[in-house]
């Protein structure tokens, strides 16, 4: 069985390989051959593994912080309570939006002379009747739909210590996750 | 705090205390700035604790599944930061800026000259030769670490290391007859 001669460019790259496990047992045979004929790449043979760890020469770096590990805990607890907030907060706002704007067009139908602009809205809830009380219900309701109010009966929130800690997370939650 | 959770803090310890500092050490060579990599280690172990619970009892699996989220993060990180950092002509050629190292200058002129060389790679080839070649991965681990086959992670490492041994070997050892 005869194989192709290997030429002295391809030495090197095959050197590497078999140092790195990465040479077919034909390949060695070929390399083998041709080391054994050729000063030059005999030569290149030894020096093979000095480059190779020449190269693998690691640098140093920086040690972590030592409250690397506190803080992806932090990041970890604000996010988790992050998505449950948001979504009860804009609930709440988008509740109350719809509410005024649905009173507005209803307040504006009964007095054709007013525009429609929903700010009209608490006016028309100075009259009487069933459609004034629902506005200044709504009214009423908006200022507690800030979210704050919905931070303790939030299961995830229930074993935390005071109830202005969750808050301070959600205010100062770091940055938001890729 | 549940009993449930307090046993999940817990056993993110031991995977912060067993992984940390590799996948950190991997970061800051990886993308050249200690900054960047504290950011994105912090990123590397949130994903972890996201995905805790599919990876609980894969204690085998765990390092590469941090070191393949740790590659994904600082390969993108330096696809975004460098041409920022070309448009503003901070950089005079194709190397990144890097930390100077933190022994200084006292550290040896070979160490230096590969710590140039790796940061010059193109981020995946770098990302490849430092998980092989520092970290020790197997080819299958690299493949895996990668998304790449076996032999296409064993490709783009051999393409990592020819180009640094263009680089750093003598010429000796680069036969051109």
């Amino acid at each position: 069985m005869s194989v192709p001669p290997l030429a002295c460019t391809e030495v090197a790259t095959t050197l590497r390989d078999r140092l790195d496990g990465l040479l077919e047992p034909k390949q060695a045979a070929r390399l083998d051959a041709h080391v054994a004929i050729c000063a030059a790449c005999a030569s290149a043979s030894n020096e093979a593994a000095r480059a190779k760890a020449a190269r693998e020469l690691t640098w140093p770096v920086a040690a972590p912080a030592p409250s690397l590990e506190h803080a992806i805990r932090t990041r970890y607890a604000a996010t988790r309570r992050r998505p449950v907030r948001l979504l009860r907060l804009a609930a709440s706002h988008a509740a109350a939006v719809a509410i005024g704007v649905c009173l507005a067009h209803l307040a504006a139908g009964r007095h054709p002379s007013s525009t429609a602009a929903p700010t009209y809205a608490v006016d028309a809830a100075a009259e009487d009747g069933p459609l004034a009380a629902a506005a200044a219900a709504a009214r009423d309701a908006a200022p507690s739909a800030d979210g704050i109010a919905l931070l303790d009966d939030e299961p995830g929130a229930r074993s935390s210590p005071p109830a202005s800690q969750p808050r301070s997370v959600f205010l100062a939650s770091p940055r938001r996750l890729r | 705090m549940g009993f449930r959770r307090a046993a999940m803090v817990e056993d993110f310890s031991a995977i912060y205390q067993r992984h940390g500092a590799a996948i950190h050490a991997f970061l800051a060579r990886l993308t050249g700035d200690s900054a960047a990599a504290e950011d994105l280690c912090q990123d590397t172990f949130l994903r972890y604790l996201e995905h805790e619970r599919a990876l609980a009892g894969r204690n085998g699996h765990v390092s590469p599944w941090l070191f393949r989220v740790a590659s994904n993060l600082g390969i993108d990180w330096l696809r975004r930061k460098r041409p920022l950092l070309l448009a503003s002509g901070a950089l005079p050629d194709r190397a990144l800026p890097i930390d100077a190292p933190v022994s200084g200058p006292d550290e040896s002129d070979e160490v230096e000259r590969v710590r140039r060389a790796v940061t010059a790679l193109e981020p995946g080839l770098r990302a490849a030769f430092l998980l092989r070649a520092h970290h020790g991965l197997t080819f299958v681990q690299l493949a895996t670490v990668l998304a790449l086959s076996e032999r296409g992670a064993k490709d783009r490492y051999r393409r990592a290391r020819d180009e640094l041994a263009r680089q750093l070997d003598p010429p000796s050892a680069e036969l051109n007859p």
